[in-house]
């Protein structure tokens, strides 16, 4: 009994611990810049020490608890309740995050330095981080709900953190746009279970729903993640949101924001266990996304959107495991790939930083001599990122693809993500040939310099995570779910053969373009995966060009301002104006006329009367 | 009823009587007394569901948050008229407090009758100060204009209203509110019905207003002083939306077939008044375009006729009546300084006021309805029962649901984010009393997030 009261009450603590930093900015004084790297960083490294306790009690004694602390309001027979679900998907997720948002806020303490707002943004991260832990121990969908768009909008903020930039504005508004395109399917999915379940608790929504067809709010559940998690159809927006300050990316790409669509299907995915249509609609988007996205990393030259494209495609592989009906394997997925994402962006910050605000990486090169440890960590992250036997990626991403060869579900999606799985190689090869060997490209003056503490530690930090948290979680977690157990020697070894094919066949093509083999270089292949297969392109101009034309054009100026004018009150008008100029007509002011008439006709009148 | 009636009549006397260096300040405090102590209404402890009962006014959980929100923006309507207000002579200054202290009077006496007539006068009676501030107070010329537009088509779809009431006082033998609910329903068929169905409630759906009826409303709003605009926003539409809950109790019969039509178009009104807003240049225009949209998703759930349908407009109307009173007086911080409603005039005044940057985030992110924000608990509530109505609204509520976010960060970025313009020279910094006015507009949001089932209506 008092382990369960250790473990809701350290939960809570936590929660409180970083609320209290926001608390702090009510007091009208103004904070001097210490206050972002003494409040809020020690905040989150405290709540992090915190929910390491629960954890540990879930590890020893398995212990899940949902904890109902207040109703909230209620409409006839339908309540909503502020309540936690500590199971071991939040359990477990907690402290990861936490543990990532500590190292990405100190990195942010050097990397945001100069900004005059550095507090602000320390602030927006931390509410980015509880809007993110609310979703994650939330246990009815209105909370979820709460934390589903806190997310969007702390997102909305922190992308358009330099908004002088047009572009910063744009990716900002671009990433609700896509994610409130997800929100409708969320809307229906929790407007269905309103109706037909008549509760938003999860535990009694999974109950209820055991004989009912599942599809309409499935599809809506699908199409919620499909925005958030930025897969196939409404992924242009995650790219674009590089546009942010490289904390942020390094925030929203690994442990916030994109991770919540995943984890959303995760949570509840005991209701589309048995629901064929809505996991196989899950395989093949997450096939497709993985392979497009990194089809479109393979030419980048943005160091930044390289990473990006590589989230995107690891989401899209987490997708995959949910459609393999693995949700464990994608949770797993999602907490090795916090790690070494959140390093290769917090390491391409340092990169960035160092050479001048540059993000090309054909003006990079040779940086292994200049930033050792960036260097070093670069490489680990893009290891830990292909599936390097033993380091944090492998353990999640061999399970996916193990379980999807050994499945008989569906051969284009298994060849898909092989493809993709391939390209992963290629893409991290890339990158490390071009910002770190050879020789240099960049201007000679640049300020290079990684010897801070506030940047190499927590790099460091991370990339430890990166090189034991796969195993750790993986020697940790109990799977629910029947695993594989055995399979042929060409099967276990498929995920690391095609990596190591990709890197070959990069390997070959790199050569081929410093030999200049070919003077004039074949680029039809290279021109969509580099304008990002003409999505962006089209979409973005056709759609947004059309509403906003039938905006003007109909909802304006046809419908408004003549349709209802002409039929309402200059209608009216119109129609009273020729009456009333025949009855002015007749009415000129002539008295005289007037009075005889009027004279005539009493006479007549009185006559007639009289005869 | 009448521990508020009467100290908001006698406001009038204290306007005239009050030294000139202290008139502001005295009604401003004056009115907030008040509007405390109609706090007191929230108690509820009848078993009928009227409370407060006296022969010809009473309330229940449907008229309590609207009247108190009304006494709620009497302060806040001379908070944000000061500054435009301090230029005028004394006299015109009083005379227009005590308009709007007049239009205060109405609206509680519409709120709170018991009796549909005297409802239906009151509803009329506010007519009148109404189109005195839009027609007196108004800034540019159109302004006789707006107020024309105002009255004729609210006064079109009131007159039928008149006939239908006096026709159900002749058949039903009674008109009083608490009273119609527990009679029998009425045999309704012929033609002559549907028309009697309507009567009831066009002046409502005017009022609302109903898309396709609505031109007089982004006129209005835009020609009328910051004092008009919010009133109109926050508490006049709110008539229609109330109005029609109280009447469609006695259509009952009928306005499952009859309705098709309205719903319809107030769900297709979202996306086109939505779909104009993407395009609107005046600041003001956009704000009131957006109120037809709000209101047409009030208008369909009170029209589905659920408890949940019911519940949401009671929220929908009181969230919106905040916000957009709130957006209101945004606007107008930036008309004072900029002396002009055109956004793209006033851009990146995050960079020279950023503490009302925080109050125009806030009050998108609730126009957008985020969520827990009591806008999203009626948006979902309505939504919900317009789905169990037709599936197929869905598309209709959920593109509304989207294009309401992007015009509304759109208005933020707009005016907030980006470079500064370059004519901006000189901008008055941000006074005090702005910053009050916001924070009394956003303590009753975010302190009904807590407790929203004081807005709750008849399903609490």
């Amino acid at each position: 009994m008092y382990t369960t009261l250790i473990f809701n009450s350290t939960l809570m603590t936590m929660f409180i611990i970083l609320t209290a930093p926001i608390l702090t900015t009510l007091n009208p004084m103004k904070f001097d810049k210490k206050w972002a790297e003494l409040w809020v960083k020690t905040a989150v490294q405290l709540a992090f020490f915190t929910s390491l306790i629960p954890l540990f009690i879930y590890l020893d004694q398995g212990i899940e608890t949902i904890t109902t602390n207040w109703q909230w309001m209620n409409t006839n027979t339908f309540n909503i309740n502020i309540s936690f679900k500590f199971d071991q998907y939040s359990i477990v997720f907690i402290p990861i995050a936490l543990y990532v948002t500590w190292s990405i806020l100190e990195f942010a303490n050097w990397y945001m330095h100069q900004d005059p707002k550095m507090n602000q943004f320390f602030k927006y991260l931390l509410l980015f981080l509880i809007t993110m832990m609310i979703l994650v121990t939330a246990n009815n969908m209105f909370q979820l709900f709460i934390g589903w768009e806190g997310v969007g909008i702390m997102s909305f903020l922190l992308i358009g953190w330099w908004h002088g930039r047009t572009n910063a504005n744009t990716a900002a508004l671009q990433a609700v746009i896509y994610n409130r395109v997800g929100d409708i399917g969320l809307t229906l999915s929790m407007i269905w279970f309103a109706i037909n379940l008549n509760t938003w608790e999860m535990q009694q929504m999974f109950i209820m729903s055991n004989n009912i067809d599942m599809t309409i709010p499935l599809l809506g559940l699908t199409l919620a993640a499909t925005g958030k998690s930025a897969q196939f159809g409404l992924h242009p927006w995650l790219p674009a949101a590089m546009e942010g300050p490289t904390p942020v990316s390094a925030l929203l790409h690994s442990s916030t924001m994109v991770v919540a669509g995943i984890f959303l299907l995760i949570r509840l995915h005991p209701l589309m266990d048995n629901n064929k249509l809505i996991l196989t609609t899950c395989l093949c988007l997450g096939a497709l996304t993985t392979l497009f996205t990194a089809a479109c990393a393979l030419t980048q030259n943005d160091i930044k959107k390289i990473i990006a494209f590589s989230t995107s495609s690891q989401l899209g592989l987490m997708m995959v495991a949910i459609g393999l009906n693995q949700p464990q394997l994608a949770f797993l997925h999602i907490c090795t790939h916090a790690f070494f994402k959140a390093m290769l962006f917090l390491c391409s910050g340092s990169i960035i930083h160092s050479l001048n605000d540059e993000q090309d990486i054909r003006k990079m090169g040779g940086l292994h001599n200049m930033l050792p440890t960036t260097s070093s960590c670069t490489m680990i992250g893009s290891m830990a990122l292909t599936g390097m036997p033993f380091l944090a990626g492998f353990f999640s991403k061999d399970a996916i693809i193990e379980s999807l060869n050994s499945s008989h579900l569906n051969a284009w999606a298994l060849i898909t993500t092989l493809m993709a799985t391939s390209f992963t190689a290629v893409y991290s090869l890339r990158i490390i040939y071009l910002v770190m060997m050879n020789y240099p490209r960049f201007q000679s003056l640049s300020p290079i310099n990684e010897n801070d503490t506030k940047t190499h530690n927590p790099i460091k930090r991370l990339a430890w995570g990166s090189v034991i948290a796969g195993m750790m979680i993986f020697l940790n977690i109990l799977p629910t779910k029947s695993q594989t157990m055995t399979m042929p020697i060409h099967m276990k070894t498929a995920a690391i053969m095609v990596t190591i094919l990709g890197i070959l066949t990069a390997m070959e093509l790199t050569k081929l373009t410093s030999t200049q083999l070919k003077i004039i270089p074949n680029i039809n292949l290279h021109n969509p995966s580099n304008m990002l297969g003409y999505f962006p392109n089209i979409i973005h101009r056709l759609l947004p060009q059309t509403n906003l034309y039938l905006g003007q054009k109909m909802a304006t100026h046809l419908t408004d301002q003549t349709w209802f004018e002409k039929i309402g009150p200059k209608g009216i008008l119109a129609l009273q104006i020729p009456t009333t100029k025949m009855i002015n007509n007749s009415q000129q002011g002539l008295i005289k006329t007037y009075l005889t008439m009027f004279f005539l006709t009493t006479v007549l009148f009185t006559t007639m009367t009289m005869i | 009823m009448l521990k508020i009636l009467m100290p908001t009549t006698m406001l009038i006397l204290t306007t005239w009587l009050t030294k000139p260096a202290w008139l502001w300040s005295t009604m401003t405090a004056n009115s907030l007394l008040v509007a405390t102590i109609s706090l007191t209404w929230l108690k509820w402890d009848s078993e009928s569901g009227w409370n407060s009962l006296n022969s010809s006014m009473a309330t229940d959980p449907l008229s309590t948050p609207l009247l108190i929100l009304t006494c709620w923006l009497l302060p806040l309507m001379i908070l944000a008229s000061q500054n435009h207000m301090s230029m005028e002579p004394l006299n015109r200054q009083r005379s227009f407090i005590s308009l709007l202290i007049s239009l205060q009077t109405f609206l509680i006496m519409a709120f709170s009758a018991t009796e549909i007539i005297m409802f239906y006068i009151m509803f009329e009676a506010t007519l009148i100060p109404t189109l005195i501030i839009i027609t007196r107070w108004g800034n540019q010329t159109e302004r006789l204009n707006a107020g024309t537009y105002f009255l004729f088509y609210t006064l079109m779809g009131s007159l039928p209203l008149l006939i239908a009431l006096l026709m159900t006082q002749n058949n039903l033998g009674t008109l009083s509110m608490p009273l119609i609910q527990h009679l029998h329903q009425m045999k309704l068929h012929t033609h002559g019905d549907m028309m009697w169905w309507t009567a009831c409630l066009l002046a409502f759906l005017v009022k609302m207003p109903l898309y396709g009826v609505h031109l007089w409303l982004p006129k209005a709003h835009v020609e009328a002083p910051i004092a008009g605009s919010m009133v109109l926003a926050a508490v006049l539409l709110k008539l229609g939306g109330y109005g029609m809950m109280r009447l469609i109790m006695m259509l009952t019969p009928m306005t499952k077939t009859l309705a098709y039509p309205f719903i319809i178009l107030a769900l297709w009104g979202i996306i086109m008044t939505g779909s104009i807003c993407l395009r609107q240049t005046d600041l003001k225009s956009l704000i009131a375009y957006s109120s037809v949209g709000h209101m047409g998703l009030v208008a369909a759930g009170i029209l589905t006729q659920t408890p949940w349908g019911f519940t949401g407009a009671t929220v929908l109307m009181i969230a919106h009546g905040l916000t957009s009173s709130a957006l209101f007086c945004l606007a107008n911080t930036n008309y004072e300084r900029t002396h002009s409603r055109t956004m793209i005039l006033a851009r990146g005044m995050q960079v020279i006021l950023p503490l009302m940057t925080f109050w125009w985030l806030m009050m998108n992110l609730a126009n957008l309805a985020l969520p827990p924000s009591t806008n999203l608990m009626g948006e979902l509530l309505i939504i919900t029962t317009t789905f169990n109505w037709s599936n197929w609204t869905l598309t209709m509520t959920g593109l509304g649901m989207l294009i309401t976010a992007i015009y509304s960060l759109h208005m933020f970025l707009t005016t907030q984010r980006g470079l500064t313009t370059n004519h901006i020279i000189s901008i008055e910094p941000s006074h005090t009393r702005e910053h009050l006015l916001m924070t009394m507009h956003a303590l009753p949001m975010l302190l009904l997030i807590l407790k929203p089932e004081l807005i709750w209506g008849w399903s609490y």
